[in-house]
């Protein structure tokens, strides 16, 4: 699955759930993360993983505005930008792990939690450019996972 | 019929923005409760009148699927219309879902959604009655 269907997918959610506003790949990275969570799944054949959503401040704030209808100006509590934050990265990696891998697979997610702040690693890292600010999103684990993969792999249509 | 609606969700602003939705869904709303997991949320169906339960899956302590697995083994809570509203897109546990007589709307969702949703399951419920 290409980066650019992950890429639209993040910013799909975002939109949707969050009523952000995506512009597209962001080319310039953020000085630095305000919150960074992650979702560990488990999927079938013993495949697992996780999926590391990072935003900076503007990003983060503005989530747990949008999810709380707050006004213009209007500043939310630290503990309501987490918890806004768990949310979206929950339903991130519920939308993206169909996308990597189909819907024939049931993934078991587990609830979001915070991690450290740390630069995004993994084998594919999505940067969403948003008018409020700037999402990062680390996909680590078993993403090359054969076994999924070859699940999921539509076979070649036979020649005559 | 004004429903009463009980929305179970972890997240605390995920409950207030799907509780939102519902006032802006149109439907005609009596209440709406909220409960943070399957447990805590078969304890409210237990104490008090339920006619629509939206359900998260993915939650701590008793997730959604068990939770809808327990309702529909309890006699006297086993006809309480339930929608799921989760971020869930494998077909073959969404299946398994509607089997136990619950509705699927996917996260993120509009209110229209919701009540697609629920007249869905009005009309197949009001179908099956003899």
């Amino acid at each position: 699955m290409s980066d650019a269907a992950c890429l639209t997918t993040v910013a799909e959610v975002a939109e949707n759930l969050a009523f952000l506003m995506p512009i597209g790949p962001a080319e310039t990275r953020p000085a630095s993360w305000h919150l960074q969570v992650e979702v560990q799944w488990a999927g079938p054949d013993g495949s697992r993983g996780r999926i590391i959503v990072a935003l900076d401040r503007g990003a983060a704030e503005a989530t747990a505005a949008n999810l709380l209808g707050l006004g213009p100006g209007e500043i939310p509590a630290e503990q309501d930008s987490l918890e806004a934050c768990n949310e979206l990265a929950n339903v991130i990696a519920g939308n993206l792990l169909p996308v990597l891998y189909g819907e024939d697979h049931e993934f078991h997610l587990v609830p979001p939690e915070p991690v450290p702040l740390a630069p995004l690693i993994g084998r594919t890292v999505l940067w969403l450019a948003l008018v409020e600010g700037v999402i990062g999103v680390a996909i680590q684990g078993d993403a090359d996972n054969t076994r999924i993969l070859k699940a999921v792999r539509i076979p070649p249509v036979p020649q005559p | 019929m004004a429903f009463s609606v009980l929305v179970v969700d972890d997240n605390r602003l995920m409950r207030n923005m799907v509780a939102r939705a519902v006032c802006l869904s149109g439907l005609a709303i009596s209440a709406v409760l909220e409960a943070g997991d399957g447990a805590q949320a078969l304890a409210a169906l237990r104490s008090q009148w339920v006619d629509l339960v939206l359900l998260d899956i993915n939650m701590p302590v008793m997730d959604g699927e068990e939770f809808l697995r327990q309702l529909r083994a309890d006699t006297a809570l086993s006809a309480t219309l339930v929608v799921v509203v989760s971020t869930e897109s494998s077909q073959p546990r969404i299946a398994r879902l509607k089997a136990m007589g619950a509705g699927f709307i996917h996260k993120p969702f509009r209110p229209e959604a919701l009540v697609a949703a629920v007249n869905e399951l009005m009309a197949s419920k009001a179908g099956a009655m003899p």
